[in-house]
């Protein structure tokens, strides 16, 4: 990092604190407002959660892992669906176990409530059958890629192999860049943020890709992420996002309709996510497009 | 084949192991499996205490489950007749590398009132000539809790690659034993062809120390082990739900051994160590 982006990361974050602090002031006076706001208000507006897990979590314990417990917990945000993957496709090798799991535990917890995103691990023999099983056996919206769990960079001709089979299959794919700060970790080595530099070349040469990069933003700022920005395929969540400006500025970089939400829950909390939502204080418009209309027009595709 | 004979395992975990699911990694059905082949006892500790932090957490689980019943068998008699209940021990988690790992060891003892603890070193980290290892052998003596330490818990193989720990070097051990007035130490997983040595000789004859067989190989294992280890010495272990339990069950079997040594190992050696 040289000493320029040093100034311009400190700087942004001073922005950032007083622009939050402002939203704030702004959440306050909307919620005072509130009894004067009509139904269609976009703060009723469910949500579609984007990025959720279940099962469990190796390295702590972790509320919410149960499915009764979490649909419990995104029904107490309003949120109407969850995309869910499995804590098991991280470090098991037998991902096909692991992703046969996680849709009867969705299919357990009843409705369409947790739609399941299966793993994915391009580095595993035969990992194209647990695409195909993905899509034609569990009949799946999309797969869930963690490349710095899995051992294998962007620019790794099987990711792109991956990507092209995904896009082939209608399928969305969600890219989780990160997931568990490393200070925690017990592996060896710890897995580091995904360097997605790559990444935008890789999409381009995909037609009919629609890609969602999980935990991959955190400001503006991000070379990689204006970089992406260019690429109309890619979506975003917000879920390493700390604090509300920041949403916002998401958002103008990359236009409301390539946000979603998105709360790498139970390992990040789901109620501060929608409330950082709640104090970006976006149009109504965006706002809604971010909440759930994004996140549906991505999986109705299919 | 159930076993003829009471028995105990002292070598049980609860939990999920990160890297796969096992067939018995639900408690109960762990402890329906146990009881069916007619383990009375089983010595348990928690595979969350070699990945957590929140080691007093883990302690709270593991106690909770062993006292509440989730993990006793279903109704019905254990296979045989012989085990009409499965009294499920546990042992709790200590890394005395983590802050207040002292206060992890009194909450044991006597909030949880637990006969002994169980230490990881390769999975939390230290060596065994670390200052706080040493004291920790000391104060587990001093309280009169049983010490299981396992040196490996998977074969160096199974690991997977970002969860990759070294065997643990037990060169300090004999030192140590000797410099611990009361240390009742029980190795687990022990008998692993990398560390059966005349080194593991050496830690068994230093003082109050034993092995168990989950990980003994070989035709006539136990007959063999006997020429080196003291039959007083070797306790029944399993290591389920990571191993299947029936290997365990079958070395006792297969080694042509006469009924005393078959209940010595069974159940007999491990009684003593832990009177009812």
């Amino acid at each position: 990092m040289t000493n320029d982006q040093t100034f311009l990361t400190r700087r942004s974050f001073f922005q950032n604190a007083l622009t939050t602090a402002a939203a704030c002031g702004l959440a306050q006076r909307s919620a005072a407002n509130a009894s004067d706001e009509t139904a269609e208000s976009p703060r009723d507006e469910t949500i579609v959660d984007t990025q959720v897990y279940l099962g469990r979590w190796a390295f702590r314990q972790v509320s919410d892992y149960k499915p009764t417990d979490l649909i419990a917990a995104l029904r107490k945000n309003n949120v109407s669906q969850a995309w869910v993957g499995t804590f098991d496709g991280l470090l098991h090798k037998d991902i096909a176990g692991a992703n046969q799991r996680l849709v009867e535990m969705c299919r357990a917890a009843g409705g369409d409530v947790l739609i399941p995103f299966g793993t994915v691990n391009p580095q595993l023999p035969d990992w194209e059958e647990d695409v195909r099983r993905c899509h034609e056996v569990f009949h799946m919206s999309g797969i869930r890629l963690h490349p710095n769990y899995h051992g294998y960079k962007l620019d790794d001709p099987r990711f792109a192999h991956v990507l092209e089979l995904a896009a082939g299959r209608n399928l969305v794919v969600q890219l989780v860049a990160w997931l568990d700060d490393e200070r925690h970790s017990y592996l060896n080595p710890a897995p580091q943020q995904v360097d997605l530099a790559p990444l935008a070349d890789s999409v381009r040469a995909v037609r009919g890709l629609r890609l969602v990069v999980a935990n991959g933003a955190r400001t503006a700022e991000d070379d990689a992420i204006r970089k992406l920005a260019q690429v109309p395929q890619v979506s975003f969540d917000f879920a390493r996002v700390d604090n509300a400006a920041s949403i916002a500025g998401l958002v103008e970089l990359v236009s409301a309709d390539r946000v979603v939400f998105g709360s790498s829950s139970p390992l990040l909390s789901l109620d501060a996510m929608a409330a950082n939502l709640q104090r970006a204080n976006l149009d109504q418009v965006a706002d809604r497009a971010v909440r759930s209309r994004n996140a549906g027009q991505l999986s109705s595709a299919n | 084949m159930p076993a003829d004979f009471p028995l105990i395992d002292v070598n049980v975990s609860l939990g999920r192991w990160p890297t796969r699911r096992l067939p018995l990694d639900e408690p109960q059905k762990l402890a329906t499996k146990l009881h069916s082949q007619g383990v009375v006892e089983a010595w348990v500790g928690s595979y969350d205490g070699l990945f957590h932090k929140d080691l007093a957490g883990v302690n709270d689980r593991l106690a909770e489950l062993c006292n509440n019943g989730v993990a006793r068998p279903e109704p019905g008699e254990g296979r045989g007749g012989l085990a009409t209940v499965l009294r499920v021990v546990p042992f709790g988690e200590i890394n005395p590398l983590l802050p207040n790992w002292e206060a992890d060891l009194t909450r044991c003892a006597e909030t949880h009132r637990m006969p002994g603890i169980r230490l990881h070193p390769n999975y939390h980290g230290y060596a065994l000539d670390h200052p706080n290892f040493v004291r920790l052998l000391k104060v587990a003596a001093e309280r009169k809790l049983i010490v299981a330490l396992a040196p490996l818990m998977e074969d160096e193989r199974m690991m997977h690659p970002l969860l990759r720990v070294p065997i643990v070097d037990p060169s300090p051990l004999p030192e140590l034993v000797r410099g611990t007035p009361g240390l009742r130490l029980v190795l687990l997983n022990a008998l692993a062809g990398a560390l059966r040595n005349d080194q593991l000789y050496r830690i068994l004859d230093a003082g109050q120390v034993y092995v168990e067989i989950a990980m003994l190989e070989g035709v006539g294992g136990i007959e063999i082990l006997l020429k080196d280890v003291p039959l007083g010495r070797i306790l029944f272990g399993s290591q389920a739900p990571s191993f299947y339990f029936e290997s365990a069950l079958l070395k006792l079997q297969e080694s042509p051994l006469p009924a005393t040594h078959v209940r010595a190992i069974a159940h007999e050696n491990a009684r003593r160590l832990l009177p009812t």
